[in-house]
């Protein structure tokens, strides 16, 4: 009688396990999903930001066009300085001061 | 149990064994053929249904400056397609998707009538437009992004760079050149994806790193390129010219650092600009370069001694008879020495001097600098040139090449063979793209080329003051003069090919203007060439102001400040139509450097910073020195008349 009750146990307990087991899996398998479905989202944001940057960039260089500075310049009164008007008492001729 | 029941039962027994044992060697053989046998087919299979092979186009590298500057980049921008399969009314659609993307009724009816399951309706669309047709909500009509190529500074270098068309492969420039180089490899990703078909868990690439192409950094300076442009755009308009070029050449580097062509075109918009204006002029067109080839016959001649820098030549009074040819000069002159043979263009001069050098020499040493092979630069399209074959010319042959005619070059050439005058007599490849980016990072430095020796120092010695003489107020190209700066350099002329008659032509010419700046420690080689210019047409009139004003805004590009020298070229008297008035100004300067010899304070009140430096030769005295506001001076201390004291502070106030 003990013996048998104690077969009944075990076999329950085992069940247990095992559901438990089947539950815990479908639960990280569950969690695998969503943190996936997040990684493609993050990833998705990711090039979008990427490509919205690229643009902005391009954008400024666009707005920056040497053409386009002059422009702007010209209307503000601005012109390149005449050769009186260079003043440079530190370096000597020959280096270069500037770009590139 | 009975005896007698036992044998049946062992009957059953060996039955019901050998069903088992069949259904288990079966079992067996299925469990081989799905595993073994079919076991690529089946994995296929089973990987379609939950996995997805995304392929992600490479992405274009982008091409910037030598400072960063990007000069070409891909952004993605919208385009419009349709599954004509899904479409619940094509004509319906047809008639709002003709309308909202400006496209004819019948070709959009077509396509949305196809039996496809795809088709590109419009490509490369606004993201407002984009928003508009999203907005319709239409079945069976998609939007995706595309990468599209974008050139931020428009017209600026756009021959250089070329263009690539709408599936993002090169067409022209650089674009085409290192197609292969900037397109990189399209990259397959494979990703799970759910029942329902969405994506999830995208492999471990990053897509956007794994397959995009290398990136170029040219060796172009995007401001010098601009101001050459602006330049010869103005040249060329003033004189209804075919065309123009400028090469920008950085002597210690042999790097380009402007390769302007005007007229120009938009490459975001190639395809309204006509054939000729897309091509890169300076690399695929050649030309005689006349005079400018003149100092290479002289230093060819002066490097193997066959004639002396100072002798004298008799120029035959303009007119010189070779076998049945004569050679003319401009104007009739006598003996000439070697430096106004170049200073006055003379092409009996050069041709005498040429003779005695002897052809075998001059074509020898005009291979060496490159002419008649390509320059090396990465650049589909690229033309050789033209230089007489073998070393044996006839007589007239020797004589014409060594005055320019009779061989042809492109603008590249010509450029570098200059910087060989401006570098010492040593050659160097000239190379255009500086270094290569790859997508994680990594660069690697390009077309890195070393230095040989074609003419000796002491012949590069004797041929600059000549070629200063050539820019100098006698010389042809004294329009090439910049104030502040000593410039080297010849003129040339020369009559293009008639086509119809085969001879040259009278009214058809190439204006060239090649030299360097600073004259006596060169940094950069100009060449500027002007394809026939009307009104006037020599190189003198025509290319050597463009050199000027290109001159001058690289040398403030590389911060290379005008000397005191050369200040005697500035400010009155100094335009196009009049040589500079250099007697005036330099006894002003005399005048303003002396007045401090005394040793002690001069008075400073009302003069520009400028001069009250070159008063005060402050660079000699080497005094610290204060400043205060702009203008002219108002205040100084030490005051006017006080001697100077060793390590004292001079405090200037300025106010306008």
């Amino acid at each position: 009688m003990q013996i048998e009750t104690k077969n009944k146990i075990c076999s329950l307990l085992a069940l247990l396990i095992l559901v438990g087991a089947g539950l815990f899996r479908i639960w990280v398998y569950q969690d695998v999903l969503q943190v996936g479905y997040q990684l493609t989202a993050s990833q998705r944001e990711g090039v979008r930001l990427q490509a919205h940057r690229k643009q902005l960039e391009l954008e400024l260089a666009a707005a920056k066009t040497p053409k386009k500075l002059i422009g702007l310049a010209e209307g503000l009164g601005l012109e390149q300085p005449k050769h009186w008007q260079i003043v440079a008492y530190s370096k000597k001729r020959g280096e270069r001061n500037g770009q590139p | 149990m009975d005896s007698r029941s036992q044998p049946f039962v062992r009957r059953r027994l060996r039955i019901i064994s050998v069903f088992f044992a069949l259904g288990f060697l079966l079992t067996l053989y299925r469990t081989f053929d799905l595993q073994v046998l079919r076991h690529e087919s089946l994995l296929r299979l089973s990987r379609s249904q939950h996995l997805n092979d995304i392929k992600v186009p490479a992405r274009r590298g982008e091409i910037y400056d030598r400072a960063g500057r990007p000069l070409a980049s891909s952004i993605d921008v919208p385009s419009v397609y349709a599954d004509p399969s899904k479409l619940e009314d094509p004509l319906l659609a047809a008639n709002i998707l003709s309308d909202k993307l400006d496209l004819p009724f019948e070709q959009t009816y077509k396509k949305l009538s196809a039996n496809k399951m795809f088709v590109w309706l419009r490509r490369h669309i606004t993201p407002d437009l984009a928003a508009e047709i999203r907005s319709l909500e239409l079945k069976g009509i998609g939007i995706t992004k595309e990468p599209k190529r974008f050139y931020p500074h428009r017209e600026v270098a756009a021959q250089v760079l070329g263009f690539s068309g709408i599936d993002a492969k090169g067409l022209e420039g650089i674009e085409k050149s290192l197609d292969d180089t900037l397109g990189g490899e399209p990259q397959v990703v494979m990703a799970v994806r759910d029942a329902r078909g969405r994506a999830l868990l995208p492999g471990l690439l990053d897509p956007e790193r794994q397959s995009k192409g290398a990136s170029l950094y040219l060796t172009l300076d995007l401001q010098i390129q601009h101001a050459a442009q602006n330049a010869l755009r103005e040249i060329v308009e003033k004189h209804s010219a075919k065309s123009g070029m400028a090469v920008v050449l950085d002597v210690d580097s042999a790097e380009v650092l402007a390769m302007a062509i005007e007229p120009s075109f938009n490459p975001n918009k190639y395809s309204a600009a006509p054939a000729e204006n897309r091509r890169n002029r300076i690399l695929t067109d050649i030309f005689e370069p006349g005079s400018t080839l003149k100092p290479f016959s002289i230093a060819s001649a002066i490097n193997s001694r066959s004639i002396h820098p100072e002798a004298t030549v008799f120029c035959e009074q303009g007119a010189y008879r070779i076998g049945k040819h004569n050679i003319r000069d401009t104007h009739a002159h006598g003996d000439l020495d070697v430096s106004t043979i170049l200073a006055k263009s003379s092409n009996i001069g050069t041709a005498k001097i040429a003779l005695d050098l002897g052809s075998r020499k001059l074509s020898q040493d005009l291979g060496l600098l490159g002419f008649g092979v390509k320059t090396g630069v990465d650049f589909v399209g690229e033309v050789r040139g033209m230089l007489p074959a073998g070393g044996h010319w006839p007589k007239i042959t020797t004589a014409t090449v060594a005055f320019g005619h009779g061989i042809a070059v492109n603008a590249l050439q010509l450029a570098t063979a200059y910087r060989v005058l401006a570098r010492d007599g040593l050659y160097r490849a000239p190379r255009i793209i500086q270094k290569m980016e790859y997508a994680d990072g990594t660069q690697e430095a390009l077309n890195v080329t070393s230095e040989r020796r074609i003419y000796n120092q002491s012949t590069i010695a004797a041929l600059l003051p000549m070629l200063e003489a050539a820019t100098s107020k006698d010389g042809t190209g004294w329009r090439a003069q910049i104030p502040g700066y000593r410039v080297a350099g010849k003129t040339g002329t020369a009559q293009k090919i008639d086509t119809v008659s085969g001879g040259y032509s009278d009214n058809k010419f190439v204006a060239n203007f090649a030299g360097f700046v600073p004259a006596e420690a060169p940094e950069v080689v100009i060449v500027v060439v002007v394809d026939e210019p009307m009104n006037q047409h020599s190189g003198g009139q025509v290319a050597a102001p463009v050199f000027a004003e290109i001159a001058e805004a690289t040398m403030r590009r590389l911060g290379i400040v005008p000397d005191g020298e050369s200040l005697s070229r500035i400010e009155e008297g100094f335009d196009d139509t009049d040589a500079p008035k250099t007697d005036v100004v330099s006894q002003r300067i005399k005048e303003l450097s002396s007045m401090n010899a005394a040793g002690t304070m001069p008075s400073l009140q009302g003069l520009t910073l400028k001069e009250a430096l070159v008063k005060l030769n402050v660079n000699k005295l080497n005094l610290p020195l204060e400043v205060h506001g702009s203008g002219f001076v108002v205040r100084q201390n030490p005051g006017a008349g006080r001697p100077f004291k060793d390590n004292e502070n001079l405090l200037l106030e300025l106010a306008q």
